[in-house]
């Protein structure tokens, strides 16, 4: 404290402060007396007679281009009816509201009880100007011109609506809008969202609402007394709406449109594959009933995903348009065609989980490659029962390549009781396999291999049986990977281990090119298999027998000769008939896709999954269809056109 | 528990009068801001009246809050409301793109807000000690120190307004210490730099001048580089935490720095604020007959724009009153920081008085388009209770320093 405090000082400096708080206020004051007092009436008839307005400019959202430029999702011309219940015409003679109604109901094919109700709430509310219809059609465009007059307070404003060229083309990986709710609205509400606003609801859409809605424009309109706009409000400029950026995927639509055709040629269960195809599925927009399945096939080197597919699909158009009951129906049937189901769903893998079993017992060095087990005979007594393997007739005494080509489950009874439910635990963790891949999808889920304490928390100490281990061996019991988890570890597998992640934008740009975000240049590696370089090539090259061995499960996948390495799996199902799951990698040598297949209920991995995945296989490395999938008309034009 | 006769005899009714108006005038406000079922915030007022009551109950702490015990625990406040500030980047929910709010199921509670108080106490604290003297460098810099170290905490949350209340009640209590005139300006260098930010010849001519002026005054090299490390610093992270924000983020903060910027956002919302206390005129429209509110123009107007719904409704009449309350309980503060005995009351005093006149001079002015819009609400009158409570407890500090002030 400094010395001269005494009262003068205080004095002295209280009148300072005095001063600066008086200034502060005054300055208030006065401003007050000019808003209120000398301004008081213009904002009065402000407030109360014209109506100053903004017009959202509307910004045009960025479009999703596949890596070749093919045109996934634009945006097209349309028109909206936007009806004010306040407009001044209304004010003196209300029953004029209500013929305006009927008109207007009767022109959009609405009830108009319905709206009249709407119009009156709105009215007495003083809310916003409802927007009553989106895409007009051009007999509505031209009725509301005929009957201008008697439809004071409409407007028919042009904007430009989501359009998805390919239809279900990549659907579920690109997602879909959905109309802003109120709650929303208010939570984002400083971010420049407005009543009526499109918003991503899944998918790409969702994941990258940010990059792709760019920033809406205003201008402020001041409407005069017959609600016309008479002029832009001269005290605030307006603003330009900046369009969003358009993303350009690492999806390739070509081999996309080939796996999404390949899975609708699953057969039901029994049937071999491919079924002819009927005809909804014929048209290129169509769809129809389809088996439960999914597809991702990537790049193991950069992780960059070129084909995701789920099947039963949907058409995101109609989210655009507004739902109708029947739509609505369609989008929710039972067996559930918005679900993701190749990032969504995780499925017990079945034998495909061989690959893992093997990889841990190397490692462990419970299982040395030459090494053979006990002798099948078509099944194995463990416990107090008999775990069945799946050939009846049994494999004999096999060692580890022998016993991935044929699958054998009671080779792979004895890794998993070697190993324990521990270790395969702690395996399962230290690969990370059951990890959140990390893709960019807001759906995406993550997987199971049990460890022990999960056993323990689940069952109770020692509450599990003794078989478990030997059903987590061959991929069954509580054993749960997604189809992108699937395709993600052989793609390791077949990068001697390195873990890249799943992703699939390749780059951000603005409508004039301009490149924002290159993902091609940046570093997607996370992590590594826990396996040794040289335990991976033993299974790889396994693998690589089960498809190119004659003897093999995995022949179906072959193309020409090149180097397809994979495993086959039929996991049982206890809600019904067994999943055909298949996973592979081309080629041996050069590793640069990795594809796997779960198909619901459709039997054997090896006659189901494994062709299918060969259609995508051969389209990839040769570039063409198989003969008898080229008769079927399957090749078609694939989405819009790009630039 | 007896209550101290100086409670009783040294009650100040100049104090408590004006403040009690405000919050009721508040209460009724936010209940007019609100109550309508299809506002968004509809039913607000019971969290609003909750807030009150919890108010009332903090001033009551604060009023008997023994003062020793606050100058005493200064610095572990400061320290802790720091941490507290520090804790909230990492634990705090996020909420139009700015982490400022801990949540603790359905409660929430903004740290900055006690941040408020505990740099009034900490600095009332060291401005008293005996040994501080502001005309030497070290106790000015250790000041200007202790000023920046929370604005630039919430700075980075970001959250401007808040965050420009720190030097705003100091600045009362720096020119209450006696600070000399060339260690005002020195106090308000950082000013300089912000507003150079993105001119850097500027900066740097604003640098050659601290230089030359510096030297002039004598002062050493030592002390001259710490100054410019601290604008270095200054000039070098602001735009990047700038730039590191999402886009709307950085717009918002462009339109604070620029207010043409940006017509849709906060222009927008001062435009329909003005137009609603404009059209209030001499007597107002009318208690819930506001038309402006209704319109939902103004997603704020519960908190940051309560001062337009009293504008519109109650006219010229009831905006000036508030406008003499707020004049009344600053001066009053001020007045009680002159007559108070102990050096550790007069500048809490100070500080608080500082704290009220920035609230209230800035939100008012913001409401009525003198000043870009930036989040900051009125005292006893917005929604809110984290500033609400902090409010209350400074009005509690206030009145209990009220109480003592004849006392050493």
């Amino acid at each position: 404290m400094p010395r001269d405090f005494g009262p003068v000082v205080r004095a002295s400096r209280f009148r300072d402060l005095a001063i600066v708080a008086g200034l502060v206020f005054l300055a208030l004051a006065g401003r007050l007396v000019w808003l209120q007092l000398v301004q008081g009436n213009r904002f009065r008839a402000i407030s109360e007679d014209n109506r100053i307005r903004p017009e959202i400019l509307r910004a045009q959202r960025g479009r999703i281009l596949d890596r070749n430029g093919i045109v996934l999702a634009d945006n097209s011309p349309s028109y909206r009816l936007v009806f004010d219940p306040g407009d001044r015409a209304f004010r003196r003679d209300a029953a004029f509201l209500d013929r305006t109604c009927v008109v207007l109901a009767e022109i959009l094919g609405k009830d108009p009880e319905e709206l009249r109700h709407q119009a009156q709430r709105a009215r007495r509310r003083q809310e916003a100007p409802l927007s009553l219809a989106r895409n007009l059609s051009f007999e509505q465009l031209s009725r509301i011109e005929e009957r201008e007059e008697l439809l004071p307070g409409v407007e028919v404003q042009p904007e430009s609506i989501r359009r998805y060229p390919g239809g279900t083309l990549a659907c579920h990986a690109l997602g879909h809008l959905g109309e802003i709710s109120e709650e929303e609205l208010s939570t984002w509400a400083t971010r420049g969202y407005n009543m009526g606003d499109l918003v991503g609801r899944a998918g790409l859409e969702r994941q990258y609402e940010d990059v792709l809605r760019g920033q809406d424009g205003a201008d402020f309109v001041e409407v005069d007394a017959l609600g016309r706009r008479t002029n832009i409000f001269p005290e605030l400029p307006g603003r330009e709406a900046v369009p969003g950026n358009d993303l350009v995927l690492s999806l390739d639509a070509v081999l996309q449109k080939t796996a999404e055709r390949a899975l609708d040629a699953l057969p039901p269960f029994g049937q071999p594959y491919p079924r002819t195809l009927p005809a909804w599925a014929q048209r290129p927009d169509s769809l129809g009933p389809s088996i439960p399945a999914a597809l991702v096939a990537l790049d193991p080197r950069t992780g960059e995903v070129l084909a995701m597919v789920s099947r039963p699909a949907f058409d995101p158009n109609l989210f655009v348009r507004g739902l109708t009951k029947e739509d609505w129906r369609v989008l929710n049937a039972p067996d559930h065609p918005q679900l993701h189901r190749a990032v969504a769903s995780s499925y017990p893998p079945g034998s495909v989980f061989k690959v893992f079993t093997s990889l841990a017992g190397l490692e462990s060095g419970v299982l040395i490659p030459t090494r053979t087990f006990s002798s099948c005979g078509g099944g194995y007594f463990y416990g107090n029962r008999t775990f069945r393997c799946w050939r009846k007739g049994g494999h004999g005494a096999l060692a580890l390549s022998d016993a991935l080509v044929h699958s054998c489950d009671v080779y792979f009874y004895q890794v998993g009781i070697a190993l324990g439910v521990e270790r395969i635990g702690e395996w399962g963790e230290r690969s990370g396999i059951t990890r959140r891949t990390g893709i960019d999808l807001p759906e995406e889920r993550a997987g199971l291999i049990p460890t022990l304490e999960w056993y323990h928390a689940r069952y109770g100490k020692g509450g599990f049986g003794a078989g478990a281990a030997l059903n987590l061996a061959i991929g069954q019991g509580e054993v749960l990977l997604t189809p992108l988890q699937i395709a993600r570890f052989v793609g390791a597998v077949a990068v001697g281990g390195r873990v890249m992640r799943p992703h699939l934008v390749r780059r951000v740009q603005s409508v004039s090119g301009e490149v924002r975000r290159d993902a091609t240049g940046e570093s997607w590696e996370d992590g590594a298999l826990a396996f040794s370089p040289e335990n991976i090539r033993i299974v790889a090259a396994a693998m690589e027998r089960v498809v190119m061995d004659n003897a093999g499960t995995g022949t179906r996948a072959r193309v020409g000769s090149f180097r397809i390495a994979g495993k086959t799996g039929t996991a049982q199902n206890p809600h019904g008939n067994d999943h055909a799951v298949f996973a592979c990698f081309a080629t041996v040598d050069d590793p640069r896709l990795a594809v796997a297949v779960i198909a619901e209920e459709s039997g054997h991995g090896g006659s189901v999954a494994a062709p299918v995945a060969q259609r995508v296989l051969q389209v990839f490395l040769t570039g063409s269809l198989p003969d008898d999938a080229a008769a079927a008309g399957d090749w078609e034009a694939v989405g819009g056109e790009g630039d | 528990m007896r209550i101290p006769r100086v409670y009783r005899q040294q009650w100040d009714w100049w104090l408590v009068l004006p403040a009690l108006v405000l919050l009721l005038a508040g209460v009724l406000a936010v209940y007019s801001a609100t109550h309508l079922p299809e506002s968004p915030r509809h039913g607000y007022i019971w969290r609003h009246l909750l807030s009150v009551g919890l108010g009332l109950g903090v001033f009551a702490i604060f009023l008997f809050l023994p003062l020793r015990l606050c100058e005493d625990w200064a610095w572990i406040g400061y320290v802790a409301s720091l941490a507290l500030l520090v804790l909230v980047m990492i634990l705090g929910v996020e909420e139009y793109g700015a982490r400022r709010w801990f949540r603790v199921g359905p409660l929430r509670f903004q740290p900055s807000e006690l941040a408020k108080l505990a740099l009034v106490v900490a600095l009332a604290r060291f401005l008293a000690g005996k040994r501080t003297d502001l005309a030497r460098p070290r106790a000015l810099f250790a000041t200007l120190g202790m000023i920046l170290v929370p604005t630039l905490l919430v700075l980075k949350q970001p959250d401007l307004g808040t965050a420009g209340a720190f030097p705003g009640l100091a600045l009362a209590m720096l020119v209450w210490a006696g600070i000399p005139r060339p260690a005002l300006v020195v106090a308000l260098s950082p000013l300089v730099t912000l507003a150079c930010m993105h001119y850097w010849w500027a900066w740097i001519i604003s640098l050659l001048f601290w230089v030359v002026w510096f030297r002039r005054a004598q002062l050493s090299w030592f002390l001259i580089g710490a100054f410019m490390a601290v604008h270095a610093s200054l000039f070098f992270t602001a735009p990047r935490l700038l730039t590191r924000l999402e886009p709307y983020q950085q717009q918002r903060i462009t339109t604070f720095l620029n207010p043409g910027a940006d017509p849709s956002g906060a222009g927008y919302q001062v435009l329909q604020s003005k137009i609603a206390i404009g059209s209030g005129m001499v007597v107002g429209k009318g208690y819930l007959r506001g038309t402006q509110n209704v319109l939902s123009f103004l997603p704020q107007q519960h908190t940051d724009f309560i001062f337009s719904v009293v504008g519109e409704e109650w006219g010229f009449l009831g905006a000036f009153l508030v406008i003499g309350l707020f004049a009344m309980l600053v001066l009053r503060a001020f007045y009680l920081g002159r007559t108070c005995r102990s050096p550790f009351g007069s500048f809490a005093a100070m500080g608080i008085g500082g704290l009220i006149l920035y609230h209230a001079g800035l939100n008012m002015a913001m409401t009525m388009g003198l000043f870009p819009v930036t989040g900051l609400p009125l005292p006893f009158l917005s929604y809110g209770g984290s500033f609400l409570l902090t409010m209350m407890a400074a009005l509690g500090m206030l009145q209990n320093i009220a109480v003592h002030r004849y006392e050493y």
